[in-house]
């Protein structure tokens, strides 16, 4: 088991207040592959109760959540400019 | 509103910047727009940088002040199964005199450093500004929308360098969303070790380096790859697997990371070291099909957005495919801007120039790569038939040894593959990667 | 109305990893930003600027040529101008001699209202506008979280931030210094004509002499140095129970007071200069300071 949080921990994110990304819970709900869980490499999609959590303060801005969503769900845009995650090393 | 530019590059990673930096030299006002803090805090690849001639045509022995890691003198290829390793090393001291022949780079040093040379030239870098829309006039495109006040910028000739998702090419209609068949992920961790013990571990000399590529059980049953390079004083380690195959496999890529990481032959190789960074991209992997149209009125696509990026299993790139390409979109600005042309008609020079150089040469050429490293055998069943072929060849327990022929075909049998099958694929293999 | 805002580059706390063997800082991954209240009080300036219809903001830093990037945030957020101060050996002066420096710089261009962050995110002391304040022989106002001009600019009432929640209003006459708490307002994000036109502009950069500051005015050799960071490291610490003889009410307080005994408080009244004394003698009386 992976605790990706403390990966995430190593990462500078300027984060902004508005999300950048939102995720439709009425389209979700009825889908029952939900690869966003497996998909993002910041593991910020998590299951509770069959009920989709989403933070995206941890965003990378891959991408691969939404061309991977099955349901369309998911509204995808780049944070604002100079927010979001911001590499050092990478 | 801010004043009307010639030329518009969005996104200042290596595309951009090179495009920048060359109109910016040929006197044109050119406005580089970038979306985060600095240039290349966005930006995550290996890194290798291949390919580097254009860049020392363009910044004369660039390595003396660009911020570039190792000189790459060694490539090793390694088939893993999970308890063993097979590789083929090559490594040559022709690769370590300048131009060199590629270098590690770590991206948010590098792209800022290659973005600082365009400003020098003249262009204007706007950090912290992200593109959301192109302005058209007619079927034209005239300009950039940025999420700001007041945010239209009017330009001759937008250039789209925004990388793999390149809203910009969509907005235009130049290509569709991406399918997640055609892209992977890559996930990624920087560790810091010292110079000493890198050059023990890796047997390298003062700044010379080597990159690993790892096939087979890196990724269990999902498709993908492994790498490992070697930085000046630390290591960039992690794992690119398709999209779709992670999804099919309900596998989550960074445990795939923690896996390889603990692998026996790679974790001696990272031992004590100190993680610095985690990051992910998504890689456009397709090759040749993927290509979107690459040009309309007013609009060219370089770099990653053009899905320009050469995976075929023995070669893995996309910076030097950036650079060039960009270098014939600027070329084809500079041009149309002496015409004072820039509609379609105009800018299919850029098509002509690329099919040229050995940006679409590659990609035709590897055409058939993509579909071949996508084999399932190839994936997941050849590396671990290669590791255990060599177990069984190298193994002395008393018992009289084998020829090597009858060793694979045993293994080949154990494994149930055909030897029609391995025919088959090695065919397939040779039209997409040797002949 | 002519506002002098200083500002100082930090790192962005986000990006400061500390070594926990060694305790040194990443250098290489430091990340440099404008320190947060001090963006709060450029935003001030401006909106006060707007607000009268009038007037004038300045930015100045004292800070190396990456600190160029900090005053160019500030341009466009707003400010007019911008000033950079720099020389030798500036990189180890306390904030004392920073003070200095500054109230130099901000007298030779006149002004109607200083405005400082209260803290730097770095080093925190808090020191540099009380510090300018008495240099320039002003009042001072410190960690304000609202401020009203008044009609005719000539005074404002601004509320101050104290103690466990508390707040305190005061009316104070300009020219004064104020010290800004990074809740005062939300810095704009800048619009693309003022980001540019920032990102485009010459910051000039004046050296001691020609600010006139005698070296010697300064505490080069002097300033207090960084001998060592550590993390904090957890002590063992004993469960408190409450004394079973005392009422419910006192005992809930003892458990969230952890045991605490109450500090011994001596209060003294009287003239600034009376009380300024009485604690420089408390503290002499202890062997804390020499005297």
């Amino acid at each position: 088991m992976v605790i990706i949080q403390e990966k995430l921990d190593l990462v500078r994110f300027n984060v902004d207040k508005e999300p950048h990304i939102r995720v439709n819970r009425e389209a979700c709900k009825g889908c029952d592959v939900k690869p966003c869980v497996y998909i993002c490499p910041a593991g910020l999609f998590t299951l509770s109760d069959g009920e989709m959590l989403f933070s995206y303060e941890g965003c990378f801005e891959c991408g691969a959540c939404c061309i991977t969503c099955p349901r369309d769900a998911i509204e995808w845009n780049y944070p604002r400019g100079g927010y979001g995650v911001c590499f050092r090393a990478a | 509103m801010i004043g009307k530019f010639d030329a518009i590059v969005v996104g200042a990673g290596p595309a951009g910047s090179t495009a920048a930096l060359i109109l910016a030299r040929a006197g044109l006002k050119v406005i580089l727009l970038e979306r985060g803090e600095y240039p290349g805090s966005k930006n995550v690849s290996g890194a290798a940088l291949y390919g580097t001639r254009i860049l020392h045509e363009l910044i004369p022995n660039f390595w003396e002040e660009a911020p570039v890691e190792r000189y790459l003198t060694r490539r090793v290829l390694t088939f893993i199964s999970p308890q063993s390793s097979f590789s083929l090393d090559f490594r040559t001291t022709n690769f370590d005199q300048p131009p060199y022949n590629g270098f590690t780079v770590l991206r948010p040093k590098f792209d800022r450093w290659f973005a600082s040379k365009a400003q020098e030239a003249g262009a204007l870098l706007v950090p912290a500004t992200v593109a959301d829309d192109l302005i058209w006039d007619g079927d034209m495109v005239v300009g950039v929308r940025t999420r700001r006040e007041d945010g239209e910028i009017y330009g001759d000739v937008v250039i789209a360098a925004d990388g793999v998702n390149s809203l910009l090419a969509k907005k235009a209609g130049l290509r569709r969303d991406l399918d997640a068949r055609q892209v992977s992920i890559g996930v990624k961790e920087v560790i810091a070790l010292d110079r000493k013990t890198i050059e023990e571990r890796f047997n390298l000399q003062g700044d010379a380096g080597v990159t690993y590529e790892f096939a087979g059980s890196v990724t269990g049953q999902v498709y993908g790859g492994g790498f490992l390079y070697t930085n000046s004083d630390s290591l960039s380690i992690g794992i690119v697997a398709k999209l779709a195959s992670l999804v099919e496999k309900q596998v989550k890529i960074y445990e795939l990371l923690e896996e390889f990481k603990s692998h026996p032959s790679i974790e001696p190789l990272v031992r004590d070291g100190v993680v610095k960074e985690y990051s992910a991209h998504m890689v456009p992997e397709a090759g040749w099909r993927m290509i979107p149209k690459l040009y309309s009125n007013g609009l060219l696509v370089v770099g990653d957005a053009a899905a320009f990026n050469l995976h075929t299993g023995i070669f893995s790139e996309g910076m030097n495919y950036a650079i060039a390409s960009a270098a014939a979109a600027a070329e084809t600005v500079k041009q149309a801007k002496a015409k004072g042309d820039f509609s379609s008609r105009s800018l299919s020079r850029y098509r002509r120039l690329l099919e040229r150089s050995f940006v679409l040469q590659d990609l035709k050429r590897f055409k058939r790569a993509p579909d071949f490293v996508n084999n399932p055998r190839l994936q997941n069943v050849y590396p671990i038939t290669i590791c255990r072929a060599a177990e069984s060849l190298f193994k002395v327990e008393g018992s009289p040894r084998r020829k090597v022929a009858k060793v694979v075909l045993g293994q080949l049998r154990e494994d149930n593959l055909s030897l029609w099958q391995v025919l088959r694929d090695a065919i397939d293999g040779g039209r997409a990667l040797i002949w | 109305m002519k506002i002098v805002v200083c500002v100082k580059q930090v790192p962005d706390p986000n990006s400061v990893d500390v070594d926990p063997v060694t305790g040194a800082i990443d250098e290489e991954r430091l990340i440099y930003v404008v320190n947060p209240p001090d963006r709060c009080a450029v935003e001030e300036a401006v909106r006060i600027k707007e607000w009268l219809g009038e007037g004038e903001v300045t930015a100045i830093t004292l800070g190396p040529p990456r600190a160029e990037e900090a005053l160019r945030q500030c341009l466009a957020i707003g400010a007019d101008r911008a000033l950079r101060l720099w020389d030798k050996d500036m990189e180890s002066l306390d904030a004392l001699s920073i003070a200095l420096v500054l109230a130099e710089a901000i007298k030779g261009m006149g002004y109607d209202l200083i405005l400082c962050g209260a803290e730097s995110a770095d080093w925190g002391s808090g020191q540099v506008g009380a510090a300018i304040a008495e240099l320039l022989g002003l009042p001072q106002v410190s960690v304000i979280t609202e401020l009203k001009m008044g009609p005719d600019g000539r005074n404002a009432t601004v509320q101050r931030k104290l103690e466990r929640g508390e707040r305190e209003v005061v009316e104070c006459p300009l020219p004064a210094v104020f010290t800004i708490d990074a809740s005062l307002n939300e810095p704009r994000y800048p619009s693309l004509p003022c980001y540019v036109e920032a990102l485009m502009r010459e910051i000039p950069s004046i050296g001691l002499q020609d600010l006139g500051v005698r070296r010697g005015s300064l505490r080069i050799e002097t300033a207090p140095k960084i001998l060592g960071i550590s993390l904090p490291r957890p002590r063992p610490k004993k469960v408190f129970t409450p004394d079973s003889k005392l009422s419910a009410f006192q005992r809930i307080d003892a458990i969230l007071s952890g045991g605490v005994v109450g500090r011994k408080r001596i209060l003294i009244e009287g003239s600034p200069e009376k009380l300024a004394e009485r604690i420089v003698r408390f503290l002499a009386e202890r062997g804390i300071i020499g005297y």
